[in-house]
């Protein structure tokens, strides 16, 4: 008789399945429910591509460490980050590279520190973002995610200066910008230049 | 007072009444034997210990003793060769391997349970959901809808290369 393995204790799965790559846990979960919901649980990484999604699967995916913004989301990056720093799981790294939405304003990044994102991001990545961060955003992403502890901010036409690097760097344990080295070798404890 | 566990024999009871005697250094692998023989303070005379796995049959017990014995014995447990040993014993049927991973799960045998969930593990690699199903005897228990509605969901949410057939 061929054993039903489905019968198999839940745990003993769960085992199972942290020695597979994420990246094969789409095939896994379309197996049965079972599978689903261990798959869930196991995940710590969302590459959103649609808005619609983040709110059901972050209700069902409760240890998602890092989220990734793909470029051409489809949907409204203010609405995204809100699900997302509302949705109390505790996401520490937030990835909008070469994201082409922008924020409607800086009060929207000091909106979403508001919520869970505020007490838990460590890691924010806005390199090669289509839109122009300026001081005061480097103050207020500051202010609003006290446990940041790299920003990456790499594009050469960001309107950030010296000034607001200073403001950020006495905050940050480590702050990717390839343009105010100055200021980073002077302030930063922990220095990493991209290498692009 | 017990003995020590390592000290004293085990004696090892198939459910079809099949029997080991196990040194008690090699019962100390299974944390299940460990935990038992703690508690138990009737045989601690003549230093043996009695204990039987109701789920597992002698043909599963002999492997899973086997391998004990292995990987107790410290002059042969040494890096590659017990690497290799380990992989020509877990080169079984997978009717055998589940046998094997529910004794490890049952017996607590950490080093045993490692190396059959990532047999397992190895096994659905790169498999879709229609052959895991057919290899480890699952029921589909999502309608045609429900697995289209998750696939569509997943595209948006984790990417790779589901994603490319909804951009």
């Amino acid at each position: 008789m061929i054993p039903e393995w489905d019968s198999l204790p839940e745990d003993v799965w769960d085992y199972i399945f942290q020695r597979v790559n994420e990246d094969d846990f789409d095939a896994i979960s379309r197996t049965c429910k079972l599978f689903l919901s261990i798959t869930d649980r196991l995940r710590t990484t969302l590459t959103i591509s649609n808005e619609n999604v983040a709110v059901g699967i972050l209700r069902r995916c409760r240890n998602i460490k890092r989220v990734n913004v793909h470029p051409n989301m489809q949907g409204d990056l203010d609405c995204l980050i809100r699900v997302i720093s509302t949705s109390g799981v505790a996401i520490e790294a937030l990835d909008l590279s070469d994201q082409k939405q922008s924020f409607a304003s800086s009060s929207s990044i000091g909106e979403a520190g508001e919520g869970t994102l505020g007490r838990t991001l460590k890691i924010l990545i806005c390199s090669s973002i289509h839109w122009t961060l300026m001081d005061r955003d480097l103050v207020t992403i500051s202010e609003a995610f006290p446990a940041l502890k790299e920003l990456e901010i790499a594009y050469e036409v960001q309107d950030v200066t010296d000034a607001g690097i200073a403001a950020l760097a006495s905050k940050f344990e480590r702050l990717l910008s390839p343009l105010s080295l100055r200021s980073l070798v002077e302030l930063c404890v922990h220095l990493r230049v991209p290498s692009a | 007072m017990a003995s020590p566990s390592h000290t004293r024999t085990v004696t090892l009871k198939s459910c079809d009444d099949v029997e080991f005697v196990l040194d008690g250094s090699v019962a100390t692998l299974s944390q299940t034997l460990v935990s038992a023989m703690a508690e138990d303070s009737s045989s601690s005379d003549d230093g043996t210990f009695t204990w039987c796995v109701s789920n597992i049959t002698g043909e599963v017990l002999a492997k899973v003793v086997e391998f004990c014995n292995k990987h107790a014995d410290i002059s042969s447990s040494r890096g590659e060769d017990l690497k290799e040993w380990d992989k020509a014993f877990i080169s079984v049927e997978l009717d055998l391997l589940y046998d094997l991973i529910l004794a490890a799960d049952n017996l607590n045998i950490e080093s045993l349970l490692d190396l059959t969930a990532q047999r397992v593990a190895d096994e659905i690699k790169g498999k879709m959901p229609h052959e895991i199903r057919m290899l480890f005897n699952i029921e589909k228990d999502f309608t045609d809808e429900e697995e289209r509605e998750i696939r569509r969901e997943h595209a948006w949410a984790y990417g790779g290369e589901s994603l490319k057939s909804f951009l």
